[in-house]
This record gives C-alpha cells, structure tokens and sequence, in this order.
C-alpha cells in the first residue's frame, strides 16, 4: 500500500509542472553557481600563487642587504584558496587576503573582496552552497506544501483513509516519494559536483578532501531532508492549502533571511571586540613596560646585557662572541609577538563569543547548523581563517627570529653598513600554508552536526507523533 | 394591477463556449410583477441565463435586457435595475450582517440609516439579536436572509434568483415564497432558477424547462398540479 | 467619487478585523523599529571606536615627550607618531551601514610612504561581516516587498475565492473601481507604515530632515509602489491566491535574491581586482630599494618636487632622515599611477554593478539609500583619497622641520594638522536611482493595465 502511494507520489510530483519549471531552475543555477565558483576559485587561486611566488622571488632575488633591513623588507603571506571553497565562498570574500610580514609589527590582513566591492556583494554569492541552502528549500516547500491539504480539500484524502491506510502511512509514503523526487534532482548534482571536485585537484585521490566533500553531502542530504519532512508535516496540519504555503514560506524568510542577522546582531552586541587602533596600543604599551606595566622593556634589556657581560666575563659589548644587537632584537621580538598573540587570541576569543549564539542557534534553525558546517568542510570559515593568520604569524615570527639570529652571528655589534649576499636569504624556506586537517574541521563543528542530527531525528519524531494523534482525519 | 410591461427580454440570447453551446438562442419575456421559474439539471444552462443578465459574461449572439438597458452594452448600469441572490450568499465574514447591507445598498447609491438597515433584516426574517454579530457566525440561512435583505433595499424592478431554497428547511422555504408573492404584488419581476418543482409550482405564473441549452417547453403554472408538472419534467429530461 | 470612499471605509472595516494583516503590520513596524534601533547601535559602536583614538593619540604625544625629552627629530616623530584620519559617520548612516561595517572607520597615519597604510583594516567579525546588518535599508529592500505581497497578493482573488465578488459585482459597480479602492487602501496602508517608521528613525537617530529626507521617502515610495503594482499585475490575471502568492514570492525571490548574486558574480568576472596586491608590492620594492639606491639619486628625485628644500645639508654618511623620508616619498610617487588604476577600477566596477542593477529594483535601492547614507564603497574610496591628501598634509607640516633643521619642540603637536572627513550624501546616485524605479513604476503599471484589459471580460 505504501509503496503504491509512493509510487503515485512520484509519478504526479515529476508530472506536476512546478517540478519541471522549478527543477529545470534549480539545476540551472547549480550548474551556473558551479561554473561561477570554478572560475572565482581559478582566478583568485592563480592570483595568490603568482603574488605568493613574486614575493618569494622578490626575497630571494632581492639586492644584498643587512639582516635587519630584511627584516624590515619582510615577506607576504598569501592565503591560498582551499580547493572545496568553489562549493562555498564562506568567509572567503570577507576575510583579507593578504599580509605583509614585518618585523616588530603585526599588520592586518588587508584587501578581502568584499573591501573593494559596493553593496552588491552583501545580497549573497552565487555558489553551490547558496543554491543548496537558500533555493532547494524553497523548491522543497512549492512542491510538498499541499501535499496532504490538497488532497483534504479535494476529499482524495478521505478515500485514503476509508481504504484503511492510516495517516502515519500515508505520511511515511508522500515522504519516501518526495525523498525520490529530489534525489532526481540531487544526486546527479552531486554527481557532477564529485566531479568537479576530482577535477580541481587534478583527479587526484586526496583523503581530506573526500572525506570533507563526503561530509558536506551527507549534510545537505539530512538539511534537505529535515526541510521535506517539515513542508509535509505543515501540509498535514492545516486545512487550507493556502496557509501551508504561507506558513512554510514564513518559516523560510525568518530561519534563512532575518533569524542569522538578528542574532550575529544580538551576538556582537553582548562582545565588543577592541578595535585595532586600541589592540595595537595596548601590545606597545605592554611591550614597553611589561605586562603588569612595572616591567619596562629597556631595564630588562639592561639586565640582559648585564647578563651577557658577566656570562661571557667581558667588559664591553662588542667583546662578546655574539652580536648583542641581534640578540636584543629577537628579545624585543619574542617579548611583542608574545604579547600580541596574547592579545589576538583574546580577540579571536571574543569573536567566537560573538559567534557562538548563531551556532547553539542551529538547535532552533537547521539553516545555521548547515551553513556552519558547510563552510568548515569547505575550508572557508572562521577557523580556517584564523588557522591562516596564525601561521603566517608564526612564519614571520619564525622569519623575523632567523634574520636576528643572522644579524647576532654574521653581522658585528654596532654594524649598520655590512650586506650579506641574497643567497644567504634565499635559503629559508619561502610561505607555505597548508589548511587544517578535516579531523579538526569537523571537530570545530561538532555542536553543528549534532543539532542537525538533532533536527533529523525531531521532525521524523514530530511527523510521526502528529500522524499517530491524527489516526483518522484532520 | 400594474401595466404589462416587458421588463425582462432575451432575445436569440445565445453562449458558445468554443464548441460546445451552453445556451442556445433564447427567447424569452417577463413583465412587471411576473414570477417565472426555470427548471432544469445542471448544466442545462441557468445558471448562464443568469450571468448573462447580470453581465458577468458576453453573449455569442442575441441580447439580454432589463428594462430596455443590453447587459453586455452597460453591464454597470443594468446593475441598478436589478437585485440578485445567489445560491450561496457570501458576505464578508469578518463584518456584521447590517454592515454587509449597509456596503452593498451604499454601493447601490443607496444610504441607510442603521434603523433603515436594521427593519430590512429584521423583515427578511433575520433574528434582531443576530444583526450585529459577524456573519462568520452565521448560517445559510441566515446568510440569504441579508441577501434578500440586500434585494429588497435596492428597490429593483426586477429580481434574479438562483437556486433560492437550496439548503432551506421547510419554514424557512415557506417564508421566502410568501416574501416572493409580496414582491410581485408591488410589482418586482422575478426570474428565479430551482431545482424545487414544488416551490417553483407555488409561486410562479409561468414555469420554463430548460434541457441542454435550450427552452425547451414553457407552460403556466396554473395548468398544472404539482405531481403532473414534475412527470412532464422528467418526461422531458428523459427524451 | 462616492463609491470609491464607501469602499474605502469598508476596505478599513475588514482590514482592521483581519487578524493576519494587523499582524503583518506590527510584525513590519517591528522589524522596522529593531534595524533602526540595530543601525543606530552600530554606529555609536563606530563613534565610540573613534572617539577612543583621542586618548590613544594624547598618549603617543606624552610618549614623545617622554622618548624625546626638550626637543626632537622631527624624524623621530614621523616614525614614531601617529595621527588619525577619522571618518565620521553622519547620523543618516544608521539607516543604511551600507559598507561602513567592512571598512576601518579611521586610518593610522605616520609620516612615512602613505601607500602602505591606507589600505589597512580594521578588526571586525568575518561571519557578522558576511551575515549582514539588520538596518532600516534591509527592512525596506527585503521586507517591506513581502509585507506588500502579503497585504496585496489576494486583492481580488479573496473577493473571487470568498464569494463576495459576485454579490458586489451584482451593484451597479465597476470592476475597475472595486480593484482601485483596493489599491489605493493598499498604498495608504504602506505609505502610513514608511512614513512612521521613518519618523521613528529620523527622531531616534537625530538624522537631519534635509533634502536627504525627501530622497529617501521618495525613492522608497517608489519602490514600494513598483511591488504594488506587480501585485496589481498579477492580480489581474484573476487566477487563484494560490498562484498569485507563488508568483509573487517568485519574483521576489527573482529580485531580491538571484539577480543581485547574479549581478554580483558578473562584476567579479569581467572586472577582477587585482590592482590593490600588485600595488602593495611594487610600492614596498620601491620602498626599500631606496635604502640600495644611491643617496644623491634619491636626493636628486626628491629635490625634483621640492626645490625648495635643495639647500638642505648633506644627507652621506651616517645615517639620516631627510634622506629617509626622501626615498619614502619618491616611493609613493613611483607608484601613483598604480594608486590610479587601484582607484579607477574599484570605480568601474562600481558602476558596472550600479548599470546592471536597473534590473533588479532592491539592488538598485539597496544603492541608493547607502548613496544617501553616505555609506557606499565611492565614500570609502573619498576618504582613502581625502587620507592621502591628510597626508601631503602632514608632510609640509613636518617637511619644514626636517628640511630646515628645525627641532620639533612637543608644544608644536598643538599645531599639527588633523583630519575629519564625513561622506557626502549621493544625489547623483539617488536621483538616477529615482529614475530607474520610476521607469520600473511605469513598465508595471503598463502590464497591469494590459492584464486588467485583457482578462477582465468576462467573470471567471
């Protein structure tokens, strides 16, 4: 019985025209979105590797010069694009793409998109990811929200029942019927996005990034289903088609469109991040006397020279085996960049705060919960960013100590004027970032996976028992 | 007793719908104080008559006229000689009874005061306790008693029914006849479309059958006993 | 005419009693209320961040005096002091934050090669960036059309569907009067939710009612008049409230939210920017080759654009700052053109979005009121170019000093030069935005008249 319902589900949904219109949309705009994600991913990857690349070149080709001068010079670090990020932009075109690596200072990361876009780019990106979270649902509610209310007020429903079937059944059915009539439209989509995916890794077997996009799938599949399942529950809950339809679309326009601004909001409203000029401020102050503020940096470098002095049993500076003006550099060096990370984990920790109500929010709206996940498999989120910004601090941080250490044991104490050759400089290692492993990504969205599994489970749950109460008729 | 005039004529009145003729070429006059009755199945066509009349949709061929006004020619204008009760009077759930009245008689050009509004239900038969609660309460009843509420307000000559005792218990059904032989008596004309053999014998003077379109028999009612008019139906229909 | 006042009065008598249309309403007033309260909050945050650099900037000075005590290099003040370029956000910026949000609210400005500090961001939330602002701008160009659809979708198609149709059409009424009442009732409801929640705005925000004012009324207007009118458009096709609520969710959907990631994703492609990388580091090669040039090469250079300072002492040997801050500036001039280039494509591309957002009404409003707000990217890019004219500034305020031979005394930071810019409201952009939802307005009042005529013959 069930089975012929499914059945007839199918063949009348895939004969509907909305199907047919809506589908043929769908499929449409995912193939343009993936297009377009393809070649934003193939414009912007390109653009960073030739930056990245001319500022290794620029380093190693660059003219003889002071350690300490190349410290200054610096290096870039480039944030290269995670290869899943074609499926969703995440954070991508909000997040800088650029930082210059100097000594003494840690600089921004400057010139994301969305700096050197107008207001346009604020309606959204057109990615795999958008279609999937914003216009399948939709295409879910216009085909199943008068799933049961046409049928009640066509009296069809009536002659169901009188058949013997029971509503719990007739339920089970419309879903397994939907759940093949989406399927036509998503798992060739998949398909193709597999595909893609091979493709822009060179058809390259890579474990993480078949595992992440075997988990961005398997996620959509569950938000697609929770959405199904809900237009159906909807559908049998009220009498008129007309207000399924209203009720689904209103659940829609607040989970999607007006619930995430309301609470990043709301979120950002109870954590107000320092702003830069005020964090930059506080890192010079505490370097130049101390954190507590009663340890001044130039009385420990007074006793760190002292120190020197009687360690190495001489008398003057430029007696020591070691050029104690590297050695004083790297001091300053570690002192500040300890502090400024201090500093930056704080405002990363404020920003997860911030964050945080969007993302126990999913709870209440699976939207969220996908749209967490989505970007974390797809390497483009929050984590990943910070992941980026503190390797390339660690790279300068690294850069910065090598060249002091260059300046301590290849330069003379006080010499300003000696110029080691590039090659000296070309042998460290240039920027090279690889992205965190999926393990930890999908760890850093757990409470999301959890509250879309919870999700899954409720709105099986939910049918089930409103179906059982109904037993016979609305 | 009042000059016999036409008031109501279809002439070679006629509605294709592609193909198919949902009436065809009728030919048809009613004159003041007249109660004229058609009976038929569904889909014979009464329902079109009556939509015709009131120009909700254009003739193929021929005219239908209201006191000398062509409805497809001034379908608003014929609209002021003319009252129309539907099968199911639908009022605006969310208002009362009297101001359901009051917007359709204003529409009308007529402006009542709330007594005015209130003597018209209450002699339509509306329980006064019931004017002023909203007609989402309401039953079938009640709600074609502010239809004819609404009739009798515009002063019209002439009277459109369609399927008036439909759903009426017997009470109700005996007092709308009653209120249709005043009616005529002051002189309103009244084409009414039933189903109700017994009813349509009571108070017209002239009864049409109606088949697949066409008019195919008209006969005075005086002629004929109840019983016999419903053989002479059903000889009809079955032919 | 009298019929239309009756229906009007009794237009208001069932919308009053109607619980799901009071309901929209309030639920619209209050959504309005929130993104004025929300845009408001977001600017105090900003004016709260700037007002801070006050005490950061006494604080340097007092540092100077500190480091540098009696007098000083001017040398060492210009790489050890910062100004701040502020850009203050006009109180008409709390009713579109536009792209306020993503760009730094002020710039940190030493004496140094400007074009590695302008381009420097500020500390902001990625995913708050990328969720986007609640404001009164999100209200209008997203919600308002749904509060429209919502009140005007089943214009006629309720008559149809409840019945009552036939029995107002039996009254010597036209078709057309019955739909204009409705329409009509419709835009005074609309208007009266605007116009208060504008109210509401300009009295919370202390927005100036200026010509700003009659902008923004006006263009809103408009467009709230466009979404009627495509509810009339397809309300007069006279098919079922079901179909209607489709549609008009779908155009919506089609406005609001496709053809802007569209228009979004076309800009991109045919005009990537990749000026600003490519100027970041030809400016820092140019930058620090000058430590390799030869001195009197630099000198020379620098001497070109200021002749005036060609006396000044010898800069050989030990190290110096007039030699320091001559290849800083000729840094910045080797790279003007690239600054150019930088600027004019973020321009184009600029006004390619705005061409191409004439098809879709809510970009094209989401435009304009940021363009009245002072909130665009054209206003960021005004005031990049008003920091690097705050910055020639500063220059021959400390050039003298270096130049001449002249100590800085700390007493003279009293004299130093600041910045404030405020963005200048949009005109150009409102008022062609004006024309375009005008045109809009005509193009769908021209439909709905055609569908009226053509599908009201007969009563379906």
């Amino acid at each position: 019985m069930i089975r012929n319902i499914t059945q007839k589900e199918r063949i009348s949904s895939i004969r509907d025209k909305r199907f047919i219109i809506l589908g043929s949309i769908i499929l449409i705009l995912l193939l343009t979105s993936a297009a377009t994600g393809i070649i934003n991913y193939r414009v912007l990857a390109a653009e960073r590797k030739l930056a990245q690349s001319t500022a290794t070149e620029n380093f190693n080709n660059q003219p003889d010069r002071h350690p300490h001068r190349v410290a200054h010079y610096g290096s870039y670090a480039f944030r290269p694009k995670s290869v899943l990020s074609f499926l969703d932009f995440g954070l991508d075109s909000y997040t800088g793409t650029m930082v210059y690596l100097e000594a003494h200072q840690q600089n921004s990361a400057n010139f994301s998109q969305v700096q050197q876009s107008g207001a346009m780019i604020r309606f959204g990106e057109m990615t795999i990811a958008f279609v999937m979270q914003w216009l399948i649902p939709l295409l879910i509610i216009f085909l199943c929200f008068n799933t049961f209310t046409l049928e009640h007020e066509e009296g069809t429903l009536k002659v169901l029942l009188s058949q013997g079937v029971s509503m719990k059944a007739i339920a089970k059915a419309k879903l397994l019927g939907y759940i093949h009539v989406i399927s036509m439209i998503i798992f060739p989509a998949f398909f193709f996005v597999f595909l893609f995916v091979l493709s822009m890794n060179n058809f390259l077997l890579d474990g993480d990034l078949l595992l992440r996009t075997a988990v961005f799938m398997l996620t959509y599949l569950l938000y697609f289903f929770i959405f199904i399942t809900g237009s159906i529950l909807i559908s049998a809950v009220n009498k008129h088609s007309r207000t399924a339809l209203v009720t689904l679309l209103g659940i829609w326009i607040f989970s999607i469109v007006l619930m995430p601004k309301a609470l990043s909001n709301l979120g950002s409203s109870f954590y107000e991040e320092p702003s830069k000029a005020a964090m930059d401020a506080s890192v010079h102050e505490e370097s130049k006397n101390g954190i507590d503020g009663h340890d001044p940096l130039d009385k420990r470098l007074a006793q760190f020279k002292q120190g020197l002095l009687e360690k190495y049993q001489v008398d003057s500076l430029s007696q020591l085996p070691v050029n104690v003006d590297g050695l004083i550099m790297a001091l300053g060096e570690e002192s500040s960049s300890q502090i400024y990370q201090e500093h930056f984990d704080e405002l990363v920790a404020i920003y997860e705060d911030q964050n945080r109500l969007s993302v126990w929010a999913g709870f209440i709206n699976p939207y969220l919960a996908i749209r967490n996940i989505s970007m974390s498999m797809a390497g483009t989120d929050f984590f990943h960013y910070v992941d980026f910004l503190n390797a390339a601090e660690k790279y300068r941080y690294a850069l910065t100590q090598h060249l002091n250490n260059l300046q301590a044991t290849k330069v003379a104490h006080k010499d300003k004027t000696t110029r080691l050759s590039a090659d000296i400089y070309a042998t460290y290692p240039p920027f090279y970032y690889k992205g965190p492993a999926f393990t930890k990504a999908l760890a850093n969205v757990a409470v999301s996976i959890v509250a879309l599994a919870f999700w899954t489970a409720l709105i099986y749950g939910l049918i089930i028992l409103t179906m059982n109460k109904k037993k016979n008729l609305i | 007793m009042y000059l016999m005039k036409t008031i109501l004529e279809a002439e070679g009145l006629s509605k294709m719908y592609g193909e198919k003729t949902a009436l065809d070429a009728l030919n048809l006059k009613l004159s003041t104080g007249e109660i004229f009755s058609l009976l038929g199945p569904n889909g014979a066509g009464k329902s079109t008559t009556i939509n015709l009349f009131l120009g909700f949709i254009q003739p193929s061929a021929g005219a239908a006229r209201i006191n000398g006004i062509d409805a497809s020619k001034d379908p608003v204008g014929i609209k002021q000689h003319l009252a129309y009760i539907p099968e199911q009077v639908m009022l605006y759930q969310n208002l009362s009874g009297r101001e359901n009245l009051a917007l359709l008689s204003a529409l009308a050009g007529y402006e009542y005061s709330q007594a005015e509004l209130d003597q018209f239900l209450v002699n339509a038969g509306l329980q006064s306790d019931a004017i002023h609660k909203r007609v989402g309460s309401y039953s079938k009843g009640m709600r074609q008693k502010v239809g004819i509420a609404a009739a009798v307000a515009k002063n019209a000559k002439v009277l459109l029914l369609d399927e008036p005792t439909s759903g009426l218990d017997p009470k109700a059904s005996n007092e709308f006849s009653e209120l249709l032989l005043r009616l005529s008596q002051a002189g309103t004309t009244i084409f009414m479309a039933t189903h109700d053999i017994f009813r349509a014998r009571e108070v017209s003077q002239r009864i049409g059958i109606m088949k697949a379109g066409s008019l195919i028999d008209q006969i005075e009612a005086g002629n004929l006993n109840a019983g016999e008019l419903e053989q002479l139906y059903l000889d009809y229909m079955k032919s | 005419m009298k019929q239309l006042r009756i229906l009007l009065h009794f237009e208001w008598l069932n919308f009053k009693k109607e619980k799901s249309l009071v309901a929209f309403c309030l639920l619209m007033l209050l959504s309005g209320m929130y993104g004025i309260f929300s845009g408001d909050y977001e600017i105090k945050k900003q004016r709260n961040k700037i007002a801070g650099l006050d005490e950061i900037y006494q604080s340097n000075i007092k540092e100077m005096a500190e480091k540098f005590p009696d007098s000083a290099d001017a040398g060492d003040i210009g790489y050890y002091h910062a100004a701040f370029a502020k850009n203050h956000p006009d109180n008409w910026a709390a009713l579109a934050i536009g792209q306020r949000d993503v760009s730094p609210a002020y710039l940190k400005i030493r004496l140094l090669a400007v074009q590695n500090q302008l381009y420097n961001s500020e500390n902001t939330n990625p995913l708050k960036l990328a969720t986007g602002s609640f404001d009164l701008s999100f209200v209008m160009v997203f919600l308002l059309p749904l509060f429209i659809i919502a009140i005007s979708f089943n214009l006629l198609s309720a008559e149809k569907e409840q019945g009552t149709l036939r029995l107002l059409l039996a009254q010597p009424l036209k078709l057309a009067t019955l739909f204009m009442a409705k329409v009509i009732f419709r835009f005074l409801i609309i208007s009266t939710v605007v116009l208060l929640l504008f109210a509401i705005a300009l009295l919370w925000t202390g927005a100036t009612p200026d010509l700003r004012a009659l902008y923004w009324i006006l263009v809103v207007l408009l467009y709230a008049t466009f979404w009627l009118g495509t509810s009339c458009a397809i309300a007069a096709l006279q098919r079922s409230s079901a179909f209607n609520a489709i549609s008009l969710l779908g155009v919506w959907l089609l406005l609001a939210v496709i053809a802007p990631v569209l228009i979004n994703a076309a800009t991109d492609i045919s005009k990537p920017v990749q000026e600003g990388l490519q100027l970041t580091m030809v400016q820092r090669e140019a930058v620090h080759g000058g430590w390799d040039k030869p001195k009197a090469e630099t000198m020379d250079g620098f001497f070109k654009h200021y002749p005036e300072y060609t006396n000044t002492g010898s800069v050989e040997g030990a190290f110096k700052w007039k030699w320091y801050y001559a290849f800083q500036e000729l840094g910045d001039r080797s790279v003007e053109t690239l600054y150019k280039a930088y600027r004019q494509k973020m321009l184009d591309r600029l006004s390619l979005a705005s061409n191409l957002s004439v098809v879709s009404p809510p970009a094209k409003l989401q435009e304009v009121l940021n363009g009245i707000a002072g909130t665009d990217l054209q206003q960021h890019l005004d005031f990049i170019a008003g920091t690097k004219a705050y910055h020639e500034e500063l220059k021959a305020f400390y050039y003298p000093y270096l130049y001449q031979d002249r100590a800085f005394q700390h007493v003279d930071f009293a004299k130093e030069p600041q910045y404030s810019f405020t963005a200048a409201p949009d005109y150009t952009k409102a008022a062609s935005g004006i024309v375009v939802l005008l045109a809009a307005n005509v193009l769908v009042s021209l439909l709905a008249i055609f569908m009226f005529k053509t599908n009201t013959k007969e009563l379906k």
